[in-house]
């Protein structure tokens, strides 16, 4: 992300104070076209994936393209930053490394964040996604972000 | 031996049936010794920000995945279909805005069980990559041919 919107940026501070995260997804283009979803649980926040042929990436499987995974976790985990920082900042995805466990299917997948390490500068999140059980991942991911103001 | 322009054509088959790279509408652009060149236009869907002219970083893993993917399943005799099993993104600065993106993949490494490739992401000058990746995949030791066979395709 280069710059919140003011328009991002209202939402994002209703959806901290609300703990309402359903319209967040669809204020971000890339979000919308995977058709992404967040919604609150408890004091976290649960991101999904809804079961979408368009995302589909090995048809004789069928499985959900991997790239639309690791796109997923990304914005999940970015999403999961500006939601709980203390103060949000914009953060800036310097790499990304994914681990693939089992195949996706066709199906709704789920994804739940956990910031390892916030410094003043660089935020650590380790990503987990998963379809039938937590305990069963299709994959895990974690990103280094920069954060800027 | 299979010609650079036969593995074009074969790998634009083989992309063309991947329904989330059509929706993305990436394209071979070039096939050389092994390595693939991958194109992907600009579009407004793919942004992290409506109207900022930048695709989102997931877009750019989805296009990493599948130019890696596509020069691992290249790089053995008959295209081998690979599962991903890991990967890694650098991303070295901001693509420009609304302009399309490339990825140049290639295997590096091929061994009995294990394919290890590396792909950088430009735009006009590939000398100036913006991300850089690496992906390992796992050799299933199927043909693509064979598999369709036996799910019945």
């Amino acid at each position: 992300m280069t710059k919140i919107l003011p328009e991002f940026k209202e939402a994002l501070f209703e959806a901290r104070s609300t703990k309402d995260y359903s319209q967040l997804t669809g204020l971000i283009p890339y979000a919308r076209k995977i058709g992404m979803k967040c919604q609150s649980l408890g004091d976290d926040a649960l991101f999904i994936l809804p079961a979408n042929d368009e995302n589909i990436g090995n048809p004789i499987l069928p499985a959900v393209h991997g790239g639309v995974i690791g796109g997923f976790m990304e914005m999940s985990a970015a999403m999961h930053l500006m939601l709980f920082m203390d103060a949000p900042r914009v953060p800036k995805v310097i790499d990304f490394s994914l681990d693939y466990l089992r195949s996706a299917r066709i199906k709704d997948t789920y994804a739940e964040c956990r910031v390892v390490r916030q410094g003043s500068r660089i935020a650590n999140v380790m990503i987990t996604a998963w379809q039938s059980k937590r305990d069963t991942p299709v994959a895990m991911a974690r990103v280094h972000f920069r954060l800027d103001g | 031996m299979i010609s650079d322009e036969q593995m074009k054509s074969a790998a634009s088959l083989f992309l063309g049936a991947i329904p989330h790279c059509r929706i993305l509408g990436m394209n071979v652009e070039e096939v050389v010794q092994g390595s693939v060149i991958i194109n992907m236009p600009f579009s407004e869907e793919l942004e992290a920000n409506p109207g900022s002219g930048i695709i989102h970083s997931g877009s750019i893993t989805t296009l990493m995945d599948s130019s890696c993917g596509m020069a691992a399943c290249m790089s053995v005799e008959g295209f081998e279909t690979c599962p991903t099993l890991d990967l890694r993104l650098d991303y070295l600065g901001l693509p420009d805005p609304f302009e399309p993106v490339k990825c140049s993949a290639e295997a590096y490494q091929i061994t009995q069980s294990i394919i290890f490739t590396r792909g950088i992401c430009y735009q006009k000058d590939r000398n100036k990559p913006f991300a850089h990746g690496i992906g390992t995949f796992m050799r299933m030791g199927k043909k693509l041919s064979e598999l369709a066979k036996e799910m019945g395709l």
